[in-house]
């Protein structure tokens, strides 16, 4: 009987235990997102930037998802935070508000640039102008846009413009950025993002040889697999 | 009668007549109106402080169809309608200028209005703009009117008739002008099939062939953009593009996207009204783009240097498809026709 009672009184210890740490994530935490190029403040719409291949270039448009924000902890253990796709346009300076996160330390946070599969579906996401000016036709494998890149370089020929546009489900990139960092209660973080890492790191890309990305799969793929470096942490509470 | 007793019934009195229930002569009396729109159009944004009424979408039509809207004012006699028409998607078919106008449809999802964008805002922004620069309401000619006061008083609850009230009614008609029940709405809602050559012409739409879907992206066929399709190779400083507005030497040459609904119906196209037939508009994608500084990369990507280059059968197969992008129930609606 007193076996009984211990291993019932455990059974409600864990329970207690675990309810408690559901309510841990109920913090909200905001995400600036802190536009650069090699350091330099971004200052859209004026080709004053240049990229790895050297080509002079100016930002006039970047519009994109990060979703699946997961923290990890040092035991390696991991907590997904939001796994909401989060619609992000750099010249309106938005934030991010990820509703539910976890109170600690943390060696790594991770996310994902663009929307992952199950909800990479028109119309799954909220149909928002700002959403609805991403989708992705569905003859070209539906879903929306992950990013559109867009502005002018100054080119062999003169000034010209470039589309990097990225987009289905295999050019989804994992992002992880290992520095170490709190959170606490209705903390705030900034996140870096070098705009030049866009263009290179693995992969260089020159405008003068391509302006254009969209449909072009290894394209797309390469600027993909550059954008795990594009990404610092910056500041956390 | 002790002057006690006469103290406590003039307190009486006074009560009684507090009690009275105050008529307000100027109280609204309205019912929401439900606009129905496809659950694949972007949510609908409307103020708190002027929601869509069926007294306010009314009198926002009797006032757009109205010429006293313009009495006394620089466009003496003419009313919204006068140019714009329901038979043209209420666009305006041809200008004393020979320039085109955009048409007057799903403006509720836009923010920026006018070929280069001189507007912004929300609609009841917009109107205001119109009632006191384009049309410069009198407003004394509407507290005067036999039927404006009433209708005023219904909608908004106001014995007044103000200049914001007006701008209300007429952003509530404006959002009433909602068009999305064409072919391709039905066919998007699995009720209509298309023909082999609208199915055609649908995927040259839709993929790198054409390319238009980045522009002219569903469901409003628009993006609300501004961008450089190559009409032109030399920047005119007379011409108001979207740098006249925005000053950046980037926006040159530069309008805003029209949306593609009822396009079959909105003759003349771009922005100088240059093409007449939507057979010229493919042409002009098709081979006569022209180069130019802040041209849209989209239209001189690898391998379209030089246009679209589709065939003959190609190019009818998009304007088959463009057709389907008409919304006749919209164009034959007796609720958006003229109430007078």
């Amino acid at each position: 009987m007193r076996k009984l009672a211990f291993v019932l009184l455990l059974a409600l210890n864990t329970v207690l235990l675990n309810s408690c740490k559901e309510e841990a994530l109920t913090y909200n935490l905001t995400i600036t997102p802190h536009y650069h190029v090699d350091g330099d403040e971004l200052m859209l719409d004026t080709i004053i930037y240049q990229n790895a291949a050297g080509n002079p270039y100016s930002v006039n448009k970047l519009r994109y998802y990060l979703s699946n924000f997961r923290f990890v902890k040092a035991d390696n253990s991991v907590v997904t935070a939001d796994g909401d796709a989060h619609f992000i346009d750099a010249r309106e300076g938005t934030i991010l508000n990820l509703p539910k996160v976890p109170v600690g330390s943390f060696k790594e946070l991770r996310f994902n640039f663009g929307i992952p599969q199950s909800q990479n579906v028109y119309g799954n996401l909220p149909n928002t102008s700002y959403n609805t000016g991403m989708v992705w036709p569905e003859q070209m494998g539906g879903g929306y846009h992950f990013m559109k890149f867009e502005g002018y370089f100054n080119s062999n020929q003169g000034v010209n413009g470039y589309a990097i546009h990225v987009g289905n489900n295999e050019c989804l990139a994992d992002v992880s950025i290992s520095t170490p960092f709190d959170i606490s209660e209705d903390g705030s973080m900034t996140i870096g993002f070098n705009l030049n890492e866009i263009m290179t790191g693995p992969n260089t890309f020159d405008m003068d040889s391509s302006n254009y990305t969209m449909g072009i799969m290894p394209a797309m793929l390469e600027i993909s697999a550059n954008i795990n470096n594009a990404f610092t942490l910056e500041q956390t509470p | 009668m002790t002057r006690s007793v006469w103290f406590l019934l003039v307190l009486l009195a006074i009560s009684a007549s507090s009690c009275k229930e105050e008529v307000d002569e100027c109280e609204a009396n309205t019912h929401p109106y439900q606009l129905q729109f496809p659950d694949y159009f972007p949510i609908l944004e409307v103020p708190s402080d002027n929601p869509l009424t069926e007294e306010g979408v009314q009198l926002g039509r009797r006032l757009y169809y109205d010429p006293l809207l313009s009495t006394g004012g620089p466009r003496e006699g003419r009313s919204c309608s006068s140019c714009h028409f329901q038979s043209n998607s209420f666009s305006v078919p041809s200008t004393a200028s020979g320039s085109s106008v955009l048409p007057h449809v799903n403006l509720a999802w836009s923010r920026n209005f006018l070929w280069n964008g001189k507007l912004e805002g929300i609609l009841e922004d917009v109107m205001l703009f119109e009632v006191n620069d384009f049309f410069e309401v009198d407003f004394n000619l509407l507290k005067e009117d036999a039927v404006y006061p009433e209708l005023f008083r219904k909608a908004f609850g106001s014995c007044e008739i103000t200049d914001e009230l007006v701008a209300k009614a007429l952003a509530q008609w404006f959002r009433r002008l909602k068009s999305s029940n064409s072919k391709f709405d039905s066919y998007l809602k699995g009720e209509e099939q298309l023909t082999d050559s609208e199915l055609n012409g649908m995927t040259t739409f839709f993929t790198e062939k054409g390319d238009c879907f980045h522009c002219h992206g569903i469901p409003l066929m628009t993006n609300n953009e501004f961008h450089n399709i190559g009409l032109d190779s030399i920047y005119d400083p007379t011409v108001k593009d979207r740098s006249y507005i925005s000053g950046s030497p980037y926006d040159r040459l530069k309008f805003k996207t029209p949306t593609l609904r009822n396009v079959e119906l909105t003759s003349p196209y771009m922005h100088d009204g240059r093409f007449v037939t939507l057979e010229e508009v493919v042409e002009h994608y098709n081979s006569q783009v022209k180069r130019s500084m802040t041209i849209d990369p989209i239209m001189t990507k690898p391998g379209k240097e030089y246009g679209l280059q589709l065939t003959e059968e190609e190019k009818q197969n998009l304007v088959a498809f463009l057709k389907t992008l008409t919304d006749w129930e919209f164009v034959n609606d007796t609720s958006l026709s003229s109430p007078f």
